[in-house]
């Protein structure tokens, strides 16, 4: 066998492999961009469900809606979204207790303040006639808004500042 | 020839740079276009009212600067809406801010009441001052349509909502042109919401602490024109017993129903409630009407909301059931809410009794009402009438009646003539033996005359006066008639060989049976008269008087009635009655009063067969005139000109043989 052979055959080998490689590589990438879809999919269509629910005021129906999905064990992206979806609805069914719990899991998977987390945080503290705290996640909430490059970042900032007053019996 | 070729040439690039100047606008307004299509906040594609992202709804004007610059629709101040709660201080806010002096927060509104409303950002010819007009102009359409929605449930006025990114938002830009846009927000929010919902699920979503719309917004619909009226109708026995009164064992159908009589359908939202209650006893319909249930009531599904079909009446739902217990009132209650847009609900609420029927049955004899008394001139009553429970043809008028003549000077209602009788009800009548039977009534009535009734009290020929308290068992062969001056409490067998009449010159209180015991001879049949100027007043517990019973009215023309359950000297009330009167009263002989109150609750109507008789009659009051009352010799009255009785040698029986 000539040098020429063994080269012919090393580099069909080489391409056969590289081909085999390829396919697979395109299917798991088809595979993962489909069940991309079907994550989205399956959110959008519980934040639609969601919404409904929470427009027709059964929010033990859309909470129990959530937490069916985030049993679920969703991505994470989708995960966060959901589990705050739960706390506000909480915060609309008068369960403050149980959206504080829920916001405060979503505070600790954050790692870090949100202005989403501490406004919603906020209202549940207010509406459960914890000024003290509530003050505290609005102040929070205006920290996140001065750093913020948000276009209403400012608007945003005023009407904390409006609650906190508001709060504090200055309104 | 170079000049020439550098003329060309610069006449070239002059035409080239000609050309550059000329399109150097379009070409900026393109790279600015697409510098905007590319950015996060103001993407190509949506367009709300008309205006795609980033361009001023009013003016038009594209506010896209190497981005954007934005503050709240309202200010308000600082608070924008944070402090709407209700529809009235959401519209008296929007009214504030549209009619006021900060220029931002007016043309806010108008904003705000424009997109409500569907007007289009282009025909507002780029003035914010023209879309300030037309929410002025249009605001009264604005504020009727958010108070309908507000009375139909539609809206939520404080709805915490996470807002996940990125999600449509609005603001005012503070670059460029000051206007209000719609662009793209790129992080999560949370906030209090104002929450329109319209009839297909669309809504439309202001955020209270910027008055920022915000998601896809959907302008509120017209409230249709509908008008509806919900109804309950109630069948006995599939409609063979009219009126509200059922009895136990009858079916009652309740048919809830709901008539639009507008010309639009209704918008589908309207709900329809049902309640039902049992009550013991009487229950009216209260002011405003029951709406809870009692006793585990499950109403019949109704199938709302949905929509009435115009001009037309739908049946929601019936709901049969069958009364088990007497002395009971079952009302149904049906709330339809709105009943209108923008309105409340409105309510109906029917009851039916469960009650006993009771009813008199009269045997051997005729009735009459009407006659003139001879103690006050004869003057008829034409009002009078004779007024009991019968079931009607259907049932062969089984229930109240005579076996004999009815005869009335008014009407007859519910009171059968010839019953048991070989007429009987030939011809499927009630009023074969009624006089007069010329209205087409069922029952006959409207007799043209009756003959006077004696004045009996004024034949009392020297009657013996005795004590108020009458045990008529301790009288043996009298013949002479006693009489009370005063009230009296009468009882006792009037045994064999008696004949007498006893005259009250007061009331009459009858506290036990009066009875002809065990058997005679002709010659000691017993005959007993009771007359009396004033009432009759038989006990409850009494089960049978025997012998004539007659009240006539004092001299002042009052009383003269027989109450047949009483306590004593008095009456019950009406709901005292089913409680303290079930004791069937069987009178062998007859009435003679000015009204007869026939109180007993003994039987009832359901109860009373075809074809009843004496013995096994279900009646409160059984008549049974029979023979005594006419074989033993009546006492002779008084020797004056106006006597009416006396011995008489023979009786026979002449035509019309009734």
């Amino acid at each position: 066998m000539n040098k020429d052979k063994i080269y012919r055959i090393a580099l069909v080998a080489v391409a056969l492999i590289a081909l085999v490689a390829g396919v697979w590589w395109f299917q798991g990438r088809q595979e993962r961009s489909s069940q991309a879809e079907r994550d989205q999919q399956r959110y959008n269509s519980l934040v639609r469900t969601n919404d409904t629910l929470a427009s027709n005021r059964k929010y033990d129906q859309a909470a129990k809606g959530l937490q069916d999905y985030l049993a679920t064990k969703p991505p994470k992206k989708f995960e966060r979204g959901a589990m705050v979806l739960l706390a506000t609805t909480y915060v609309n069914a008068q369960k403050y207790d149980e959206a504080l719990t829920w916001y405060q899991k979503v505070e600790k998977q954050d790692g870090k303040d949100k202005a989403d987390v501490a406004v919603g945080m906020a209202y549940a503290y207010d509406a459960k006639g914890d000024k003290e705290n509530a003050i505290k996640y609005f102040q929070k909430a205006i920290a996140l808004a001065e750093k913020s490059d948000d276009p209403m970042a400012n608007a945003d900032k005023k009407s904390y500042e409006y609650e906190i007053k508001r709060l504090r019996g200055e309104q | 020839m170079r000049l020439r070729r550098f003329r060309l040439i610069a006449a070239h690039s002059l035409a080239v740079l000609s050309v550059i100047v000329s399109v150097a606008a379009p070409i900026a307004t393109e790279v600015a276009s697409a510098a905007r299509a590319g950015s996060p906040a103001c993407p190509v594609g949506p367009v709300y009212f008309g205006r795609a992202e980033c361009i001023g709804y009013f003016s038009g004007k594209d506010v896209y600067s190497n981005g954007i610059e934005v503050d709240s629709v309202i200010d308000n101040g600082g608070t924008s809406l944070m402090g709407v709660t209700n529809v009235d201080n959401f519209v008296s806010t929007l009214r504030r801010l549209l009619y006021g002096s900060n220029y931002n927060d007016a043309f806010g509104a108008a904003f705000i009441i424009d997109t409500m409303l569907n007007r289009q950002g282009s025909s507002f010819g780029g003035s914010r001052n023209n879309g300030i007009s037309y929410a002025k102009s249009n605001f009264g359409t604005w504020e009727t349509r958010v108070r309908d929605y507000n009375a139909a449930g539609r809206v939520n006025w404080n709805q915490l909502i996470a807002f996940n990114a990125p999600f449509q938002n609005s603001g005012r830009s503070l670059q460029v042109w000051n206007d209000d846009i719609f662009y793209r927000k790129t992080t999560d929010e949370t906030q209090r919401t104002i929450v329109f919902t319209n009839p297909n699920g669309t809504k439309f979503e202001i955020k209270k602490n910027c008055g920022n719309l915000v998601g896809t917004p959907n302008p509120l619909v017209a409230s249709p024109a509908y008008n509806l009226d919900p109804d309950i109708g109630v069948s006995i026995n599939n409609g063979d017993t009219e009126g509200d009164v059922a009895q136990v064992g009858d079916t009652i159908r309740f048919t809830y129903q709901v008539e639009n009589s507008a010309s639009t359908n209704s918008d589908g939202t309207t709900t329809c409630t049902i309640y039902g209650g049992t009550y013991t006893g009487y229950h009216a319909i209260p002011d405003p009407e029951d709406t809870t249930s009692n006793g585990g009531y499950v109403p019949p599904p109704t199938g709302c909301p949905r929509v009435f079909t115009r001009n037309t009446t739908t049946t929601l739902a019936t709901e049969t059931i069958t009364a088990t217990t007497a002395n009971r009132t079952i009302c149904r209650t049906l709330v339809i809410n709105p009943y209108a847009a923008g309105k409340g609900p409105k309510t109906i609420e029917v009851c039916v009794m469960i009650a006993a029927q009771p009813y008199v049955k009269v045997f051997g004899g005729d009735v009459s009402a009407g006659s003139g008394m001879e103690s006050n001139g004869c003057v008829p009553n034409n009002t009078a009438a004779l007024n009991s429970w019968n079931r009607g043809a259907s049932r062969a008028f089984a229930g109240a009646g005579t076996q004999f003549a009815t005869m009335a000077l008014d009407t007859i209602k519910d009171f059968a003539s010839a019953q048991g009788n070989i007429i009987g009800n030939i011809g499927g009548r009630a009023d074969n033996l009624a006089f007069a039977n010329t209205l087409g009534d069922t029952y006959g009535g409207a007799l043209g005359s009756l003959p006077c009734i004696p004045d009996y009290f004024a034949q009392a020929n020297n009657p013996e006066v005795v004590p108020g308290n009458v045990n008529l068992s301790s009288y043996t062969d009298r013949t002479r008639s006693i009489k009370v001056n005063g009230n009296a409490t009468i009882s006792g067998n009037v045994n064999p060989g008696n004949r007498f009449i006893l005259y009250v010159d007061g009331d009459a209180y009858i506290n036990g049976n009066i009875t002809y015991p065990g058997n005679w001879l002709y010659t000691k049949t017993p005959m007993f008269q009771l007359v009396v100027k004033g009432s009759i007043y038989i006990d409850n517990n009494v089960a049978r008087v025997d012998g004539a019973y007659i009240a006539q009215p004092t001299a002042t023309n009052t009383k003269g009635n027989i109450y047949t359950c009483a306590p004593g000297f008095s009456t019950y009330a009406n709901n005292q009655l089913f409680t303290n009167c079930a004791t069937q009263l069987r009178i062998n002989g007859l009435f003679s009063a000015s009204q007869v109150y026939l109180g007993r609750t003994f039987g009832s109507i359901s109860e009373a067969p075809a074809g009843e008789t004496a013995a096994n009659s279900r009646a409160g009051e059984v008549f049974n005139y029979n023979p005594t009352m006419w074989i033993a010799q009546p006492l002779p009255g008084t020797t004056t000109s106006n006597a009416k009785v006396g011995n008489y040698d023979a009786i026979t029986s002449l035509p019309p043989v009734l």
